[in-house]
């Protein structure tokens, strides 16, 4: 039998001992210490206990990064409900979609939110954390709060990843996940201690954004810059010298646009090391940071599913244009079509195995079982080479690519754009500009119609009405005909073919 | 005939860039400290690899910071 383990406390309490007073959260003009942290996380718990939740319910958290947010996903957890963390910037019927599939009971938002207008079958209460009733009922609510006894094992909290085809997936974690992360990666490779402060450009929403921002700093008993807005270049720098964080966090898109920008005005001497993931960080990119700035990014790769980073690169000992070595205790396997190991120096499919990986996706026994395979293997869908125990991406299994660190299928844009009456088929790849992946579309056009510039604009606005902005083709091709199979299925992979495919 | 910035401007707005971001960039300054973001920039990157027919390397597009930029680059490109 395993030991009372819930994470909230694993994360808090012992902080709240030894340094209560010390500042936990920055944010606006707020000083959050661990002791009042701690405080609203169990307020927070109780107002769900109040409402006479089930452990186990889940809880929608649809908040930008903010204080309320910190204290609603780790209130829920202490209290033993299930939190479900998502972006405050989906769509009705996205949320309508996650609510249904989570079956969740409460939903935490803000005034207005689309989050706070979606209605379905399950929900029995909406929370809106910037209402006046409940800044009462926070109020009134015990400050203490018993945790529930879950165990390391136990599901703790879910985030949702986007799908190849239709619907974003359910990715359960247990309350052991966090706490691992934060020692594997943000203890082993950031080596976070008590000194230092946080600021990550990726929202909590994100597995990436929720190590930076939750378990990274409290695992350590350090501080974290939260920030609600969009993370511009601009935005970030002035977080930076604001804040004066010790340690950053962006994505290669945000990188590059920050060495845009970047000039003698802008002080970024707190900080003490850079990290990135979402995304193959371009050799370039690495180089020319560390000229301007003095400051490595230590790259690596991670995913929803294993929750954070899994290969890294180390301060020091960075190779640029690699995702790095393995960080133990993970392990990695790089295997063929067939299941079986690949030698070293030729590329095939990246399994890991560790810990904090997700068991299962939720609803989603299909997706499951190819995913999480026997023996606790994840598949990671990414292409990599291994040499010398350094590992570089080479690209994906399937035909999905990300754009700014967000994952993007082809087949979805594919769909908005054959709507379009000046398209008879078209096929969705994607070529590198500044060492990063963007959006490329192939159009074969519909008699009567010609390529020009006018064109272009009209199939990028018409894309834009339906889709996010990353998602929109940055450049157009047009052609007479597609490569198909005997099937007649478009073969991607052809339009990319003599095209750079790796980092 | 060289490439001026009130070409690339035209290229910009050819490719449906903002009209009111673009009619107001100044071509001494950062074009992304002007409004422009992560999603315009590639834009404007192959719209003027296609206009005068270059090829823009990654490392040299990291550097393209302002219009002047833009224009010296393919001006040396094209010579």
């Amino acid at each position: 039998m395993q030991e009372i383990y819930n994470v909230a406390c694993e994360l808090l309490d012992r902080h709240v001992l030894a340094r209560g007073d010390k500042i936990a959260v920055y944010y606006q003009e707020q000083r959050i210490s661990y002791a009042e942290l701690q405080e609203q996380v169990n307020r927070f718990g109780n107002i769900l206990k109040e409402l006479d939740v089930p452990p186990g319910e889940r809880i929608l958290i649809a908040l930008p990064d903010c204080p309320e947010c910190v204290y609603a996903f780790l209130g829920s957890m202490k209290y033993g409900a299930w939190p479900v963390l998502v972006s405050p910037l989906l769509s009705e019927s996205a949320y309508a979609f996650i609510l249904n599939d989570s079956e969740a009971s409460v939903v935490f938002s803000t005034n207005g939110s689309q989050a706070a207008q979606a209605r379905t079958e399950h929900l029995r209460h909406l929370l809106c954390v910037d209402n006046e009733s409940f800044r009462d009922r926070r109020a009134s609510v015990a400050a203490d709060l018993d945790p529930y006894p879950s165990r390391e094992d136990d599901i703790a909290f879910m985030l949702y990843s986007s799908g190849s085809t239709g619907n974003p997936k359910g990715v359960p974690h247990r309350h052991g996940d966090l706490p691992f992360t934060a020692d594997v990666y943000g203890r082993q490779v950031l080596k976070v201690a008590e000194e230092d402060i946080c600021f990550s450009a990726s929202k909590l929403f994100f597995a990436y954004g929720l190590g930076n921002s939750i378990s990274f700093p409290f695992r350590a008993g350090a501080g974290v810059v939260l920030s609600a807005g969009k993370s511009t270049a601009a935005d970030v720098f002035k977080i930076i010298s604001s804040y004066r964080p010790t340690l950053f966090f962006g994505v290669p898109t945000l990188y590059n646009l920050m060495l845009k920008t970047l000039n003698e005005t802008h002080s970024l001497d707190s900080l003490r090391l850079c990290a990135s993931a979402g995304e193959a960080l371009p050799a370039a990119t690495y180089h020319s940071w560390k000229e301007l700035t003095g400051l490595e990014i230590i790259d690596g790769i991670g995913s929803t599913e294993a929750l954070h980073i899994f290969i890294s690169n180390r301060p020091g000992e960075v190779r640029p244009g690699t995702s790095g070595y393995l960080l133990p205790p993970y392990e990695a396997r790089i295997v063929g079509d067939d299941g079986l190991p690949v030698p070293s120096g030729e590329p095939g499919h990246l399994l890991i195995r560790g810990k904090s990986t997700a068991p299962f996706y939720w609803n989603r026994p299909d997706k499951t079982a190819e995913t999480m395979l026997a023996d606790g293997w994840l598949r990671t869908g990414d292409i990599y080479v291994e040499d010398g125990g350094c590992y570089s991406y080479q690209g994906r299994a399937d035909d999905m690519f990300k754009v700014d660190a967000l994952w993007v299928s082809p087949i979805k844009v594919e769909e908005v754009l054959r709507e379009h009456p000046a398209v008879l088929e078209c096929a969705l790849t994607w070529r590198k500009l500044e060492g990063l992946v963007k959006p490329l579309a192939h159009v074969v056009l519909n008699p009567g119609f010609q390529e020009d510039m006018r064109l272009f604009r009209d199939l990028r606005d018409h894309v834009l009405r339906k889709l996010p902005e990353y998602m929109c083709p940055v450049q157009i091709v047009f052609c007479t005909e597609l490569p198909k199979t005997d099937t007649g299925k478009i073969q991607r992979f052809r339009l990319r073919n003599g095209k750079d495919r790796g980092n | 005939m060289k490439v001026t910035g009130a070409d690339i401007i035209a290229v910009m707005k050819e490719a449906g860039i903002n009209p009111d971001v673009v009619s107001k960039l100044k071509f001494d300054a950062p074009l992304v400290d002007q409004g422009l973001d992560s999603m315009d920039l590639p834009v404007i990157a192959t719209a003027t690899e296609k206009k005068f027919g270059i090829d823009l390397s990654d490392a040299d597009a990291v550097k393209l910071r302002t219009i002047n930029d833009f224009v010296v680059y393919v001006n040396q490109k094209m010579a």
